[in-house]
């Protein structure tokens, strides 16, 4: 009898009678009888009987390989054997701090797991291809079984040809007494270019993460000039604030890091960002009641999480790029295969909680795996909270308003109109 | 779980068998097996603010080196002006937020650093700077190991396992094990597995298949440019079809010429390329060394460690030596009874006379 009849069973058995799910459960238990060899293994209650006829050196070993595939599922006894289609993944700015801290364990399988092959294309800018070549060199060196094909070039649309995910690494950081107007202008052009070319040689299916900063403006642009894309496929990683934030709660409280939930980052990757700490849970009990100290939590955590770049800077001398690259390789993992979690994702603004849509903002989802993703919503805010959070947006529809020109406009998405045809030439500003 | 919820999350997926991706219930499992954790593992890592360190450090926090179910301690020993750069590592590595990662010593005491220490890997070493000569080079070197060497001897425990990775490392090894007398001889180790995987990774170039199916490529000797890349008992799979290296490349001026300088010469290639050493491959096979060394190598798969030689393949006891090793339950075990050339015989001397000279100008050093 299956499962599902049996349940119906006892709970007509029962009748009048209230069971609660664990009851049901203790019942099934006691009533299974195995009927056959495997389901006596999955139970532990082996005999010696059972194992006649199998050629094999230590039935206790498949006894137990049986139950953990009981566990874990019929796809289990899969997923150890069989081999995947090789996924192909594109990192721009290959040569850089970033890309050699995140390469190597993209090629060891730590991402997407150690029975999926990945084919690895970089893109850098012309002048780099060299010192590209001896990570190429390293990468080769490394041995690893899962890197099947690496392509390297300075042609977007060599490097984003089928490409199944993303890492828009490479950007523009700004030089000595630059405004940052220009700044933004000049890395506007690098990722309208990038946003394009995915747009025509990627897969449709392509996850893209903007690092390279201002990551949020950066994966507008790119989002805006791949009209054939949809919005969700561009995000930008605002995960390294979410793990430094972390970080900081679990030496305060002194607790696992695994035991934080619901924390968020809210707003632009910057220092205007707003780690809140008014919805998260340390093992089920309110952070914010456990700490019990708001003067740190607003005077010490919330700067030191908003600065903590500059921080590590002033120590290194350099910046973090170890840490940076963990924090992209997270994000793309949870946003692939999901996660039980919130994070901490810089998507496109649909509108919610008021805010403006068309911007990229960091705020809590939840990943449901291969791509989708939820936005928590009908959060309750409180007024401390929306006010820092507006600072943010303002900031990020700022950074807009000064790119403004390079973005194409929104009505003509995917459709080009040659300017004679157009009727009202005044209406679409080309007068 | 109980049983319970192992037997509803089993109906959930038949209901819905699309909601899981084959990749997703692996990331579960890890995840299961994340929760059962044994006891943390102290690991020191010399020259922390460096380089290799730096690529290495978050794969040791991250469970690559040990298992995703291996708790670890790490202990950061450097020299003390280097000290607010190793607080900067310190900060992203806490940052990083790894669950494995249970606390962080940062100091430049070596004795706080190797207190009861499980496992050492010794990547600071003095660099070779321009104008130094070997003696000088050795002798700075012999310092900084004679130090660590009595540190572990003192304060680290008995089981420690140690891996030398600093240049000259096989001669920085036998430094290292001769100030801990009180410490097993055959837990000092060098690094040869970068030149092993180098190796590996050309002849899978050549024939055009994946480094998977290359095997039992083995590097003798000393990690320098003496050190003899030996393909005569590997086998690679071409097409379905098991062959051994020398019949399927069918070049052995190749292999016995191009393909050792090749192999021998491909750090200074790298920083002619990259213009800084090789530092993540070097991570990497630091992870490969001591992964296989605690979780065993596969059937039939040898490896190469730099290990203190016990006169096999008769190379005279008293120098650390590259030679193919297979490991099972903590210790490795260097194989025996492999054919060797006459060609093979004359590299294999050659680099055990550099390596008995660079022994002899060392303890000079010392005295």
């Amino acid at each position: 009898m299956s499962a599902i009849k049996r349940v119906a069973q006892i709970a007509s058995s029962t009748a009048g009678k209230k069971l609660t799910l664990q009851e049901i459960g203790a019942q099934l238990d006691s009533s299974f009888r195995p009927k056959n060899a495997i389901q006596r293994m999955l139970l532990g209650k082996e005999t010696p009987e059972d194992f006649k006829g199998i050629n094999i050196k230590d039935p206790r070993v498949l006894s137990r390989y049986l139950s953990e595939a009981a566990i874990q599922g019929p796809d289990f006894l899969i997923v150890n054997s069989v081999e995947l289609q090789p996924a192909t993944i594109t990192v721009t700015g290959a040569a850089g701090a970033i890309a050699y801290s995140l390469l190597f364990r993209l090629a060891s399988g730590e991402m997407l797991g150690k029975n999926q092959p990945i084919n690895l294309r970089l893109l850098e800018r012309t002048e780099a291809m060299q010192a590209l070549q001896g990570v190429v060199m390293e990468l080769q060196d490394g041995a690893f079984p899962l890197l099947k094909n690496i392509v390297v070039t300075d042609d977007a649309d060599e490097a984003f040809k089928d490409a199944d995910y993303t890492f828009l690494v490479g950007a523009k950081p700004r030089s000595k007494g630059q405004e940052r107007g220009d700044m933004l202008k000049e890395n506007a052009a690098i990722f309208k270019e990038q946003g394009r070319s995915i747009d025509r040689v990627a897969k449709s299916s392509v996850l893209s993460v903007v690092v390279g900063n201002p990551a949020n403006t950066n994966a507008m642009i790119a989002s805006y000039n791949a009209p054939n894309t949809p919005r969700t496929s561009f995000t930008a990683m605002t995960r390294l604030d979410h793990d430094r934030a972390l970080a900081q709660i679990s030496k305060k409280v002194n607790c696992q890091v695994e035991d934080i939930d619901r924390f968020a980052i809210w707003g632009n990757h910057s220092s205007t960002q707003y780690p809140d700490l008014s919805h998260a849970t340390i093992r089920g009990k309110w952070a914010w009641d456990l700490i019990k100290d708001e003067d740190w939590i607003y005077n010490k955590f919330i700067p030191r999480v908003q600065q903590r770049g500059a921080e590590i800077i002033n120590a290194r001398g350099k910046s973090s790029a170890a840490s940076a690259a963990d924090a992209a390789l997270r994000h793309m993992r949870d946003w692939v295969l999901g996660s039980n979690k919130w994070v901490s994702m810089g998507v496109c603004s649909e509108g919610w909680y008021g805010i403006t849509r068309g911007v990229w903002t960091s705020v809590p989802v939840q990943c449901f795996g291969d791509g989708k993703f939820g936005v928590i919503r009908d959060i309750p805010m409180s007024k401390e909270s929306a006010s820092r959070i507006n600072k943010s947006i303002d900031e990020l529809l700022q950074e807009k308003s000064m790119v403004k020109d390079l973005l194409p406009n929104q009505t003509l998405r995917g459709v080009e109109v040659d300017v004679d045809k157009v009727y009202n030439k005044k209406w679409f500003g080309l007068l | 779980m109980t049983t319970t919820q192992k037997r509803i999350r089993v109906l959930h997926q038949q209901l819905y068998p699309e909601s899981n991706s084959l990749n997703q219930i692996q990331h579960n499992q890890t995840l299961a097996r994340m929760s059962n954790r044994k006891e943390a593992v102290r690991v020191v890592v010399t020259g922390a603010a460096g380089q290799i360190s730096y690529s290495l450090l978050p794969l040791i926090a991250n469970g690559a080196m040990f298992g995703p179910d291996q708790d670890v301690i790490l202990h950061l020993l450097e020299v003390e002006f280097v000290l607010p750069a190793l607080q900067g590592v310190v900060m992203e590595l806490e940052d990083g937020s790894y669950p494995l990662l249970k606390d962080i010593v940062a100091t430049s005491d070596a004795n706080v650093a190797f207190k009861d220490a499980d496992f050492a890997i010794l990547v600071g070493a003095f660099p070779r700077k321009d104008g130094m000569e070997r003696a000088d080079l050795l002798s700075k070197n012999a310092g900084i190991f004679k130090v660590q060497g009595q540190a572990l001897d003192k304060v680290a425990k008995k089981s420690v396992k140690v891996l030398v990775v600093g240049n000259p490392a096989n001669t920085n090894c036998l430094l290292a094990q001769h100030f801990a007398p009180s410490i097993p001889k055959e837990n000092f180790t060098a690094l040869t597995r970068l030149d092993h995987n180098r190796a590996k990774g050309q002849v899978a170039k050549k024939l055009g298949v994946s480094v998977r199916d290359v095997h039992n490529v083995i590097i003798w000797g000393n990690h320098s440019s003496t050190q003899y890349p030996d393909t005569t008992v590997g086998h690679v799979v071409v097409n379905g079809e098991k062959k051994s290296i020398r019949d399927a490349v069918n070049d052995n001026k190749y292999l016995e010429g191009d393909f050792i300088s090749t192999v021998q010469k491909r750090g200074a290639a790298i920083i002619a390329a990259r213009k800084f050493s090789s530092a993540m491959s070097a991570a990497n096979a630091i992870v490969d060394h001591i992964r296989d060394w605690v979780l065993g190598t596969p059937e039939g798969e040898y490896v190469s460690m730099a290990v203190p030689s016990d006169g096999s393949y008769d190379i005279p006891e008293g120098v650390i030596y590259s030679y193919p090793v297979t490991c099972k339950n903590g210790k490795y075990t260097i194989v025996q009874g492999l054919t060797v050339s006459e060609f093979s015989r004359g590299k294999m001397v050659a680099t055990y006379e550099e390596l008995a000279d660079e022994k002899k100008a060392a303890l000079e050093q010392l005295q």
